[in-house]
Parts: structure tokens; C-alpha cells; sequence
């Protein structure tokens, strides 16, 4: 299960001026990174573990 | 613009997504790939030397050529698989390295950009006063070049929305690299790049160039004298019949924008002409 802000906290400061957009863009690439990151190897392992299943029965 | 701590503290600009961030555990991987397959190859070379020797030593040169013929017939398909797996991992690795590139890029544009942009659109179209709307307007064009210039893959990009009032297009807001703009586009007779640029408005058209020296031009596009930019995008700001203004992002390196940047321009440019257009 997931629930957050649709608009969180810190992209309301940046587009109400309160932040800097060097510092809202930084911290945003690396969250977007570190999501991505995890999120990609999630997947890359999960079709590793479904081609090896699918070897496993083909046999 | 204000200014605040960054939320995360100081820490490395990740710039192109992956730079930095996924490069250690990148190396870490490879290098165990590294160590198996120097433990595979003493294994190889254990195994042949006690097979060698499990009948005494050579002993005449014959014997020694034979020997130096096995080894090199057992190292060579060793050496050829183990660089065939080390390519093999790298490519992996780049693969992998550009999904989670294009992946944070994606998260980035929609989650971190538009959503809030599109929440300020909103925001001026609610708000009564008109002194308030038009401090939000100020806000939100500030807020397009900032993410044009952040979002686009240029190095050192520079974005800029030209609006369109009385017939003539001046910067209004800008971001990025040192020299404000200056440039005026007019519809004069002897101002060629200001009536091509305003025509791009009027059919609402946009413009990728890739390197200003090498492109052939269209008529008018051609950069004004001492100008410090390559490449550029500009994009017409429009919402439906209303023209708006002319948003480009540019930068000194050729080549600087693909077509991922030509669309981020694209959404940038309709969520500013949705929070600019008058209600009529």
C-alpha cells in the first residue's frame, strides 16, 4: 500500500518561492534516482527469478 | 526567489541521473565477477599442472613442447570467456545503468515538475484578485524556465520565455546560465529573426536546432552576432486561439537537446499557456 501528498511538501516550497530551485532539483534527482534504482533492480530481478522458474518447469 | 537550506543537506549534484550515485556499486559487481573468474582460471591452471606432473616431470624438450601446447590450448578458451563475460557484464551494467537513467528522468518530469506546476495552474485560475493573479502568473513563469532549464539535458542550459505583448516579444522570465537575455523580437522590417520568431507563435510551431554553425538554417533562425548558444528549442506558448509568448531553452554545446528535451519544452509550454490564457 502507498498514500501520500499529490503535491508534497517540498515542491509546494519550491513553487511558492520558498525554496531554491538548485536545492529542490537536487534533492528531487536524487530521489528519483535512488527510486528508480530500486525499482528497475526490483524488476530486473523479478524477471530473472520468473525466467529461471519457467527453465525449472520446462524440464 | 527566497531561499532555504536544501532539504537533503550539501551533497553531489547528480546532474545526468546515474552519474555518481550508481557508479560504486556498479564497480563493486564488476569487480566480484573479476575475482571469479581469477579463481576459475587457478583452478584451470592447478588442475593441468597436477595432471602434468602426476606422471613426473617432462622430460625431454618434446615433452615440455607438449606441455606449453596444452597450456596455451587450455588458457586460451579461458581467456576468450572470461573477456566475453567482463563485456557481458559491462553491458549488462549500461543497460541497466540507462533503464534507471531514463526511469528517474520520468519520475522527475511527471512527479516532480508538472504535478506541482499544474497545481499553480490551477491556483491562478481560482484566485479573484487580479493583483494576486498576476503575482501567481510572475510565479509560474519563473517556475516553467526553472524546470525547462533543470529538466533539459544541456550542460550549462539557459531558459527563457519571451512574452508576446503589442506585437513584440521581450524576456519576461529567465533561468540558467550568466547573461540575461536581451533580445526583443519585433515584427520591423529589417528584424528578420523577430518576424520569423513571431510567425513560430503565431502557427504555434516549435523549433529544435541541433548546432547553430553546421545546421542549414531556416530563414531567421540564424543566431544574432556574438551570441553564446549551439543549439536551442523554442516552442510557440499558446491556449487555443491565444498567443502567448515563445519559450526556448538553449545552450553553447552542439547537439545539447534530443526529442525527450523537444517534448518536455512541448508540456512546458502548454501548462504555461494553460495558467497564462485570459478567461474570455
Amino acid at each position: 500500500m502507498m498514500r501520500g501528498q499529490v503535491v508534497p511538501e517540498e515542491a509546494r516550497a519550491w513553487t511558492a518561492g520558498l525554496l531554491l530551485s538548485s536545492a529542490y532539483f537536487a534533492h528531487a534527482r536524487r530521489e528519483a534516482v535512488a527510486k528508480a534504482s530500486a525499482a528497475i533492480r526490483g524488476r530486473l530481478h523479478r524477471a530473472r527469478r520468473a525466467t529461471s522458474e519457467d527453465r525449472g518447469t520446462s524440464r | 526567489m527566497g531561499s532555504t537550506p536544501p532539504l537533503a543537506g550539501p551533497g553531489p549534484d547528480t546532474g545526468a541521473a546515474g552519474a555518481g550515485v550508481l557508479g560504486e556499486p556498479l564497480i563493486r559487481r564488476r569487480s566480484r565477477l573479476r575475482t571469479w573468474l581469477l579463481l576459475e582460471a587457478g583452478a584451470v591452471t592447478l588442475g593441468y599442472t597436477v595432471a602434468v606432473l602426476r606422471d613426473g616431470a617432462p622430460a625431454t624438450g618434446g615433452a615440455w613442447a607438449l606441455v606449453a601446447a596444452g597450456a596455451v590450448a587450455v588458457a586460451v578458451p579461458l581467456w576468450v570467456k572470461s573477456r566475453r563475460e567482463l563485456r557481458q557484464e559491462i553491458d549488462t551494467r549500461s543497460a541497466e545503468t540507462l533503464a534507471i537513467e531514463t526511469d528517474a528522468k520520468l519520475r522527475l518530469i511527471v512527479g516532480d515538475v508538472v504535478t506541482p506546476i499544474a497545481e499553480v495552474v490551477g491556483r491562478v485560475h481560482q484566485t479573484s484578485g487580479k493583483g494576486e493573479r498576476e503575482s501567481l502568473r510572475g510565479q509560474l513563469k519563473q517556475l516553467v524556465v526553472e524546470a525547462a532549464a533543470n529538466l533539459c539535458d544541456g550542460e550549462r542550459a539557459r531558459a527563457v520565455f519571451f512574452q508576446l505583448e503589442r506585437g513584440e516579444m521581450r524576456a519576461a522570465a529567465w533561468f540558467g546560465r550568466g547573461e540575461p537575455p536581451t533580445t526583443v523580437f519585433t515584427d520591423g522590417p529589417g528584424d528578420r529573426r523577430g518576424q520569423e520568431a513571431l510567425l513560430l507563435v503565431r502557427f504555434h510551431d516549435y523549433l529544435l536546432v541541433d548546432d547553430v554553425r553546421a545546421d542549414e538554417l531556416p530563414r531567421g533562425a540564424e543566431p544574432r552576432p556574438g551570441a553564446s548558444y549551439r543549439s536551442f528549442i523554442s516552442v510557440a506558448v499558446f491556449c487555443g486561439q491565444q498567443n502567448l509568448g515563445m519559450l526556448s531553452v538553449d545552450a553553447p554545446e552542439p547537439r545539447a537537446f534530443d526529442e525527450t528535451d523537444l517534448n518536455v519544452m512541448r508540456a512546458m509550454a502548454q501548462l504555461l499557456g494553460a495558467g497564462l490564457v485570459d478567461h474570455r
